[in-house]
């Protein structure tokens, strides 16, 4: 992704029709919009669907198999239906995932925008910032966020966002040096526009692909993310669940109650993979170069 | 998350983990069956008998380091001056076969006569003497100093009498007596602590043979025991940290002893053919905090108790416990020897608890409490607060958030009072009442999650130096009725300590925790 774009500019304004027209035609594409379509409306119908709330039970229904009358997927060791907390456990998960792209790719591309297309002493700090957050391994660095920030939906947000913004900040910034080099950016600035107006009407436009390329892929890797923290005892809290608490938490079950971890196991398998195929599939469509 | 665009092969490694959950599942259902294959050959009578503990002693030495896991391995190459009857927990005889008081700060002890050490020393008051100037002697730092240091003065009459002296009047004394294990004052004599250090010589059941640190300590029966030779020859303590290697360890019939089985894994065990799982209803007591120390809703008696009201504790224990725990009815566990016996658990009564909130003005659907606890150090304690959140909610409506927390942060929270409004805590081994409620209802005690109100501070202030047995029992009686009405805590239960057992042998764990091997036999 070092390598410039063509400044077609015109990427996001393609017509629906034409996006579906492509999609119809990329069948991993479409399975993986299948599959983000029904996950999102399951997190956002979870209260319709399902009877059950997701962090009471009736202690006395405890660890039904899957298939029992009434639970579908079974119980957990306090009675609550699995099927209700993959549901809802889903709206953490996918929250999680949203917010923090939102907020890091908004930050990343801040200073990755600012520090490519001014470039001095601003670009050498920021950039040397980028080296050294980069150089820790992901997950050592989120455990050490989380563990000065205490558990909880909010702080690990803040986590991942300290822990994720970078990539973008170093992925724009490379795409801005390549653009602002473009006879269009010249032309901008020979008219007299200020450097703000140039960055933000010529320069982000020319360098938002490979940001929600990268953003949905993201997505599905801070899912994951998520589950690893919270299944190291850092993420969310009860009485809120998501996946990586639920495979944390059936852990202990496996020998006796393998429902428990499965379950929200394959729905996170499922759920990166269909948001990994939207993403292969944007890129497939947006970058000129894999185009045969 | 080092490379910025996943290529396609992270879709199919997604597709590939996908299968190994599928396979793992399928793999769980099959292991269970499996293990359930009929019992393996006995072993031969004279392979050593191991006990496997989460860590090694850390020291050799007596009297030197309070840890339970080192108390738990030491115990058995000493004998202490008292005891308690494995049945009813009561002070018993061991080396000192009577005691009484001669005045409120004067204790008489007589000893067992006979006795020697392994070293062929004999036992006498000179080695209880020598042992608690050992204990008082600043210099060698020991652990056990602030446990002993009420004692003043120490007399020897005859080489079978202990007279000793209290500062002020300390009941408490009698429970220090229980863990005094005497060192021999000879060899401390002529060659020092250093040499008991590396070659440990008590009067015990077991004679040391080799310790390797972080390995093994290997022991051998004493054949001049005074309470007679141990049947089991052979003894080991292994350290093996992880518990599930311990599991695995028993199943495999490496070891033969093994804490803590937690209750998911019972079936397991008992379906092993290899172990079993033997109980005992421990003296440690669970509990849940509810913390008055700075004004908020905890604050008001009537919404404590209505706590206790509304949440259905023998539920729990029927359904998340499996049974295994004992329902508590105040804060001493019902094999306490001091407990009230006429006090009796809140009823589960969520109409009561509801009327409480209403008569203290408070609407619990509003209410939103925080709660900490542990998670992996009691039985079940991650699922517990997470089935007393769920009972406050579905019978109330109070929404409670929870904090698990590592064990070193959770302790410091509490001694720091940066909890939130309840935590939920372990205490034992607790079987007397002051080591239970004067340490856990008073404002500066360090673990305490209560402050008692001036009136319950004085009943405890009182009761404390009372020497005389019926008194005394009458004022720690009052004082547990108060703290049942007061509701300092959600009273929960005592645990149940889940022990797994090879099937060569017979071995009767302790409620308080103690691993005693010489009652230990091999099964025929």
């Amino acid at each position: 992704m070092s390598e410039p774009l063509p400044a077609t500019g015109g990427a996001i304004t393609r017509a629906p029709s034409r996006i579906w027209r492509r999609l119809s035609r990329h069948q991993a594409g479409l399975v993986g919009f299948v599959i983000v379509l029904v996950i999102l409306l399951a997190s956002l119908l979870a209260g319709i669907l399902t009877p059950y709330p997701p962090d009471v039970g009736d202690m006395v229904q405890n660890l039904l198999p899957p298939g029992s009358p009434g639970h579908l997927l079974g119980t957990d060791q306090l009675g609550r239906d699995v099927l209700a907390r993959i549901l809802y456990g889903s709206r953490i998960s996918l929250a999680i995932g949203v917010y923090t792209v939102v907020v890091a790719g908004a930050l990343g591309t801040v200073v990755g925008l600012l520090s490519g297309f001014w470039g001095g002493w601003l670009d050498t700090a920021a950039m040397r910032l980028v080296d050294v957050q980069l150089s820790f391994p992901f997950i050592l660095l989120a455990l050490v966020i989380s563990a000065i920030l205490g558990g909880g939906f909010r702080n690990l947000i803040i986590t991942l966002v300290i822990s994720t913004w970078v990539m973008y900040a170093r992925l724009v910034r490379g795409e801005v040096l390549a653009v602002k080099e473009k006879e269009y950016v010249e032309a901008a600035r020979a008219g007299g526009s200020t450097d703000w107006h140039i960055i933000f009407r010529h320069v982000l436009p020319n360098v938002s692909t490979p940001i929600i390329i990268v953003s949905s892929l993201q997505i599905a890797q801070l899912i994951v993310a998520e589950a690893a923290i919270s299944f190291l005892g850092f993420g969310v809290q009860p009485p809120d669940v998501s996946w990586g608490l639920m495979l944390a938490d059936g852990r202990d079950y496996m020998m006796n109650a393998w429902w428990l971890a499965t379950f929200p196991g394959i729905a996170l398998a499922i759920a990166a993979l269909g948001i990994n195929l939207v993403g292969d599939w944007l890129r497939d469509i947006w970058d000129p170069r894999l185009k045969v | 998350m080092n490379e910025l665009i996943p290529r396609r092969g992270t879709v199919r490694l997604l597709a590939l983990l996908l299968m190994a959950v599928l396979l793992l599942a399928a793999g769980c259902g099959g292991s269970s069956t499996s293990s359930k294959a009929p019992g393996g050959t006995a072993a031969p009578a004279e392979k050593p008998v191991v006990v496997a503990l989460g860590a090694d002693t850390r020291t050799l030495l007596p009297m030197k380091i309070v840890d339970m896991t080192t108390y738990q391995q030491i115990r058995n190459i000493y004998d202490t001056l008292l005891t308690r009857d494995p049945k009813t927990y009561a002070l018993a005889p061991e080396l000192a076969t009577s005691w009484r008081a001669l005045d409120d700060k004067t204790w008489e002890f007589k000893l067992r006569q006979g006795v020697k050490f392994h070293n062929g020393e004999p036992f006498t008051s000179e080695s209880v003497k020598v042992t608690i100037e050992k204990i008082l002697d600043k210099s060698w730092q020991s652990h056990y100093y602030t446990r002993f240091e009420m004692i003043d003065k120490i007399e020897t009459p005859d080489d079978y009498t202990v007279i000793l002296h209290t500062k002020q009047p300390s009941p408490i004394l009698l429970l220090r007596m229980q863990g005094l294990l005497p060192m021999p004052p000879k060899l401390l004599k002529e060659k020092g602590i250093d040499e008991l250090a590396k070659h440990p010589i008590g009067v015990g059941p077991y004679k040391f043979v080799s310790w390797t640190k972080d390995e093994k300590l290997e022991l051998e029966a004493n054949p001049d025991y005074w309470a007679g030779k141990p049947l089991i020859e052979k003894l080991v303590f292994r350290p093996i940290p992880e518990f599930s290697s311990r599991l695995s360890a028993l199943l495999a019939g490496e070891v033969d002893v093994i804490q803590n089985i937690p209750v998911s894994a019972v079936e397991q065990v008992n379906s092993s053919g290899k172990a079993r799982v033997e109980s005992v209803p421990s003296s440690r007591v669970n509990y849940i905090a509810l913390t008055n120390f700075k004004p908020g809703p905890l604050s008001d008696r009537r919404i404590r108790q209505a706590l206790n009201y509304g949440v259905d504790v023998d539920g729990i224990i029927k359904y998340v416990m499996k049974g295994h725990a004992y329902r508590m009815a105040g804060a001493l566990s019902n094999i306490n020897p001091e407990v009230n016996k006429d006090l009796k658990p809140y009823p589960f009564d969520v109409a009561k608890a509801k009327a409480l909130f209403q008569e203290a003005g408070v609407d619990p659907t509003k209410l939103t409490l925080t709660m900490d606890s542990p998670q992996g150090r009691y039985p079940m304690d991650k699922e517990v607060a997470q089935a007393i959140a769920a009972e406050l909610k579905k019978n109330l409506g109070i929404e409670v958030k929870i904090t698990y927390n590592e064990w070193g942060t959770h302790l410091d929270k509490i001694v720091k009072r940066q909890t939130g409004n309840m935590f939920l805590l372990g205490w034992g081994p607790a079987l007397d009442a002051e080591g239970t409620i004067g340490d856990l209802a008073v404002k500066d005690r360090t673990y305490s999650g209560f402050a008692a109100d001036p009136e319950l501070q004085k009943m405890i202030d009182n009761a404390r130096p009372i020497v005389d047995p019926v008194k005394r029992k009458a004022a720690w009686d009052a004082i547990q009725k108060k703290v049942y009405d007061e509701a300092m805590w959600i009273f929960l239960w005592q645990q149940e300590d889940l022990y797994g057992v090879s099937n060569r042998i017979n071995f009767t764990p302790r409620a308080d925790e103690e691993i005693e091997m010489w009652r230990a036999t091999y099964r025929k």
